[in-house]
């Protein structure tokens, strides 16, 4: 099945916000950027039935769950949400040798706004 | 090199956040991806290469930002872009081969050994054959 693209009403909907406390923003192009999100807005994202998961092939699906029976759309959403995991406070750190570094560099070649 | 190919759009349509999320990786076989139009989900074990392997790193999440560009942009917009590297629509959904579909409909779905074999098995049939592996389809 074909993405989608653009930003119609319904994929707006489709855009998590959340992320925990303690991340930084790091300004991506214009007015948007890249933040660590929190386990609830990951899980929302894949908990959706979207081109992705529709596309899947029954064959697919059993695999990447490791079943010998073809999961429904619902076990494989379930399934994947499932490993969302939050960020640790270590991991926050990321920000600053990853996530930080990365920004100057970003905003620089794609545009800052 | 990610902004090389994108510089050129001025008025991209993006998300107002793009999230970096965190999973355990076992949903996708440790591997990164994209979900929606602002979600990257990262696994545990990519992330633990940031400490050592920055560049690796950095060069994995430039991709995956391409990725959420790319599920931003118009439609055609974005099959063109695709055309520059030969990724074309392929207009409809790929489906398995016959003798793959009657395998995985005895249940062999989860076994990826007998899978594997028998992709094997069709390969080297195709090559006798002197066909190319196939890209196949039902429709």
């Amino acid at each position: 099945m074909e993405e989608t693209g653009g930003h119609n009403a319904q994929e707006k909907q489709d855009v998590q916000q959340t992320s925990p406390q303690g991340t930084k923003e790091l300004f991506f192009y214009k007015e948007t950027v890249i933040v660590l999100g929190d386990v609830e807005g990951g899980k929302e994202i894949l908990l959706k039935s979207d081109d992705y998961v529709l596309g899947l092939s029954d064959f697919e699906k059993a695999a990447k769950l490791q079943l010998a029976k073809v999961p429904s759309v619902e076990e494989f959403t379930l399934f994947q949400s499932s490993q969302v995991i939050p960020w640790e406070p270590k991991d926050l750190e990321v920000q600053n040798y990853f996530i930080e570094p990365m920004g100057p560099d970003l905003s620089i070649r794609i545009g800052r706004r | 090199m990610l902004s090389k190919k994108v510089c050129k759009f001025e008025n991209l349509k993006m998300p107002p956040k793009i999230l970096l999320n965190l999973t355990t990786g076992l949903e996708e076989g440790k591997a990164a991806y994209c979900r929606g139009l602002n979600g990257i989900f990262l696994p545990r074990n990519m992330v633990e290469w940031a400490t050592e392997n920055f560049a690796e790193e950095e060069r994995l999440v430039s991709h995956e930002l391409w990725h959420i560009i790319s599920r931003n942009l118009e439609p055609a917009v974005r099959d063109e872009v695709y055309r520059v590297i030969n990724y074309l629509p392929f207009g409809h959904r790929l489906d398995y081969p016959p003798l793959l579909k009657v395998m995985l409909g005895r249940g062999e779905g989860g076994n990826f050994a007998n899978v594997v074999a028998l992709c094997k098995l069709i390969y080297r049939s195709e090559r006798f054959q002197t066909r190319t592996l196939p890209l196949w389809n039902t429709t």
